[in-house]
């Protein structure tokens, strides 16, 4: 029996997992290493998970909706790619590149969500062959080659400029999370974005366009995607169709860091942005304190299964 | 009172098997019309049809004297019509005012607008005398506030009609009391009418206008509740009253009947077995060679005594004694050492794996006695599954074919096999025969005479009152949660039985 109103411990602890684990790393680093509570360390965090957060955007909306992406890493290096052999060639203006992108964003939405949600193919099916035929058509494309357009004007915007002290990538990055945020709380596609999560059925049942939904759900992923390419072209100042390998399973784990559940129905924008953050914080106190980085990979696996299981433990 | 809703002529059937028979149905501005019926008699079909989520085969439904056809739960909703499901159909994820409003969402420029959604799912809680804000989350809420969600939603509908599918099954004595007065009242302010189903009688006597009994997808009667007088006797009978004849397999042997005087050991024995609020003090014997029927409404607790005894769920106290030793069943695994079967209720989930052969699942249970080193036995394994198929007469192409493709029957036959390869001393049946056709039904029977033959305790629980009938030695009855009388097999009995199914008291609880 639920006694509402009482405090309840367990419950307490499930609920702030995450802070929890972000505060003890926080005071942890703060005591261990040296120069790692600085606002320019803070910043360079925030800088080098730019990508990730962007990704995992995606990936909640498709977890809430009870699905789930692994083709959002080899998406944002299409887009990549394409931006790369777009300025190499030259002849193409800006606006005609951001329609291309756009189109193709929208296409590649509208192919993975359809074979979800009109071919009954599992997501995970569909997303893991939509990153194979990708990938292997960017090596088909690329020979495998790095594409190198020179140093442009967006590499300079995004990857130096800084406006009021903020990097104009961490700048992209909140601005992402905002439309995220708002799309995913203030509009009925966000309601429904829940409900077809919490149980397709009832939602068929109360009218809701539940197929339509899905759709939607997998071309805001891959125009997120493709946003996240821009930034890694920025990044990178090359085209580069390895890069991004295996991005999709942070992106995972952050998600679920921050509390979503993979069944669907639950996940929170501010919580996956903590959960990226955290991911992050920890493979930088690591550095400082100069462990191997096989040895991070290895805490970085126990601190997301630590966090899952805190997260798993019934009433 | 003006008549709002007329249902005439439902046939349905589900492939071969006629569910609804031409049936009738109709409906009074602010009236509480209770549908009662055996399990199968097509109470649920007929509402899931008014509701939209079945289709009808034939038959016209008219609403307010105009010919409509319901086509999805949301045109339902639309005309005013709600059905509230057992399994309530609630986003434990949203919060209540978004799950009341779910698919009708206001926006503004694309944004949604809830403040205006939020008032009105207050005013609608605070008349319905609940106190809970509208932001709540669903999961936080107790069932019997979920159901107010419900409730909440179908008049934020306007809904004119609202139908409960045994919305008592889940509340206790308070909250059934809550929710009478609330349909009282929605009935007598709102003249919103009330569809019931329910097994429960005392329950139904305090709340009905009117009674329609349905058997075998057909109308038996309609009582009008104000002009005469509530004979529940009559109404079990109504609802029961089919020949039970020689369908079901008579066995003579009756061991402990054979003489007034039980000096037979029982073979095991349950001693006060209590569970939370499932059950309590559930105390019987179980006999070698006899079939003990545990008959129950759903909810009264029958399945988790038998889920207890298994080990599968967790009892607060209680103690158990297999041939006079008292014995410590935590799982499945001690149960079966100890030579006790089990055939669980959904053969589906729990009884076969689905994408395995017939040959693999009956053997499961024996592997480790078929296996080397871990490799498996296949000849013996093969061996022992032609007998089983043998013996239990499955109708399959070979016992190498997936069990998803046998027939509900076959199926159902395979489970039993597969219990009984640990060759039980006793076995524990729920609802052996549910969803299968009569035939299948008929061998299931020839096999549990088979097994008392063979000496083998057989307990069974099922909801069908004529195969409790036809084929148990005794018969327990429960209700809500205690024994509501154990009684010999006879046809003496068979009124008392049916009284204290339905939590109708009885001069005497035939102990034996």
């Amino acid at each position: 029996m639920k006694i509402q109103g009482k405090f309840n411990t367990i419950s307490f602890v499930k609920t702030y997992s995450l802070y929890f684990v972000l505060g003890a790393l926080i005071i942890f680093f703060s005591i261990f290493a040296q120069g790692f509570l600085t606002w320019c360390n803070f910043i360079n965090i925030l800088k080098r998970t730019t990508i990730t957060a962007i990704l995992s955007l995606g990936t909640l909306f498709v977890i809430i909706s009870g699905g789930i992406d692994i083709s959002n890493g080899a998406i944002a290096t299409l887009s990549s790619v394409i931006i790369a052999t777009a300025l190499l060639n030259g002849g193409i203006t800006w606006p005609i590149l951001i329609l291309a992108l756009v189109v193709l964003a929208l296409l590649i939405g509208l192919f993975s969500g359809s074979a979800v949600a009109l071919g009954n193919v599992p997501p995970i099916i569909t997303t893991l062959a939509l990153a194979s035929m990708i990938r292997g058509g960017m090596m088909v494309y690329t020979g495998g080659f790095t594409i190198d357009a020179g140093r442009g004007v967006l590499i300079r915007f995004l990857n130096r400029a800084s406006f009021l002290g903020i990097p104009n990538m961490i700048w992209v990055v909140l601005i992402m999370y905002f439309i995220g945020y708002v799309l995913l709380t203030k509009t009925k596609f966000g309601r429904y974005v829940y409900a077809i999560g919490g149980d397709s059925e009832i939602c068929e049942h109360a009218g809701i366009p539940v197929k339509k939904v899905r759709i939607l759900v997998f071309i805001f992923a891959s125009m997120v995607a493709f946003v996240a390419g821009i930034l890694l072209y920025a990044r990178l100042g090359v085209g580069q169709p390895t890069a991004l390998i295996n991005i999709e399973l942070d992106c995972i784990a952050a998600v679920v860091l921050g509390g979503a559940s993979l069944s669907g129905g639950r996940g929170s924008i501010i919580n996956t942005f903590l959960g990226v953050v955290t991911l992050g914080l920890l493979i930088n106190g690591m550095n400082y304190l100069n462990v191997v980085t096989y040895w991070q990979y290895v805490v970085q696996g126990c601190v997301i299964l630590f966090a899952a299981l805190v997260h798993s433990q019934r009433k | 009172m003006a008549t709002i809703l007329e249902m005439k002529n439902i046939c349905k059937s589900f492939f071969t098997n006629k569910v609804l028979d031409n049936v009738h149905f109709d409906l009074r501005r602010g009236e509480i019309h209770t549908l009662i019926g055996e399990n199968g008699a097509g109470k649920s079909t007929l509402m899931k049809i008014l509701a939209g989520v079945y289709s009808k085969d034939a038959g016209i439904i008219e609403l307010n004297g105009k010919a409509v056809e319901i086509t999805n739960p949301h045109r339902a909703r639309q005309l005013g019509i709600s059905m509230i499901f057992q399994e309530l159909n609630v986003l434990d994820n949203l919060s209540i005012h978004e799950n009341i409003f779910l698919g009708r969402e206001e926006t503004s420029r694309g944004f949604l607008k809830d403040t205006h959604q939020i008032e009105q799912t207050r005013a609608t809680l605070s008349m319905l005398g609940i106190d809970l804000n509208p932001k709540t989350p669903v999961e936080k809420l107790k069932i019997s506030d979920k159901q107010m969600v419900e409730i909440a939603k179908s008049l934020s509908f306007s809904g004119k009609i609202i139908i409960m599918d045994e919305p008592t099954s889940s509340l206790s004595e308070k909250e059934t009391d809550t929710l009478f007065s609330i349909i009282r009242k929605l009935k007598s302010d709102l003249g919103i009418s009330f569809i019931f189903i329910s097994h429960r009688l005392n329950e139904i006597r305090r709340i009905s206008d009117r009674i329609t009994i349905l058997r075998d997808g057909r109308n038996i009667s309609t009582i009008d509740c104000n002009k005469t007088k509530f004979d529940e006797k009559a109404i079990v009978r109504q609802m029961v009253g089919r020949e039970i004849n020689n369908f079901y397999v008579h066995r003579e042997t009756k061991p402990s009947d054979k003489d007034e005087e039980i000096t037979v050991e029982p073979i095991m024995q349950i001693e006060a077995f209590s569970a939370g609020e499932r059950f309590s003090e559930i105390t019987f014997p179980v006999y070698k060679g006899e079939v003990l029927g545990i008959a129950g409404l759903l909810g009264s607790g029958r399945t988790e005594v038998l889920q207890a005894i298994m080990g599968l769920l967790k009892r607060d106290a209680g103690e158990i004694y297999v041939e006079g030793q008292r014995e410590v069943i935590k799982t499945p695994q001690d149960a079966m050492r100890l030579g006790i079967g089990y055939v669980p209720e959904d053969r589906r989930n729990f009884g076969l794996v689905l994408e395995m052969s017939v040959n693999e699942n009956v053997s499961l249970p024996i592997l480790r006695n078929l296996a080397r080193y871990q490799f498996i036995n296949r000849k013996r394994e093969k061996a022992i599954a032609l007998e089983s198929v043998d013996k239990f007469t499955v109708k399959s192409e070979s016992i190498e074919a997936k069990v998803k493709f046998l027939s509900g029957g076959n199926q159902q036959k395979v489970v039993i096999a597969k219990s009984l390869v640990t060759n039980p001393k006793i076995i524990l049946l729920d609802e052996p025969t549910r969803g299968i056709d009569v035939k299948a039904k008929h061998e299931i029977y020839s096999i549990i005479s088979k097994l008392t033959a063979e000496n083998i305790a057989v307990v069974m629980v099922s909801s069908d009152l004529p195969e409790i009938f036809g084929i148990s030695d005794k018969i327990m009855v429960m209700y809500e949660g205690q024994i509501a009388g154990m009684f010999k097999n006879t046809e003496n009995n068979h009124q008392k039985i049916m009284n204290a199914l339905v939590g109708v008291e009885n001069e005497d609880t035939g102990k034996i």
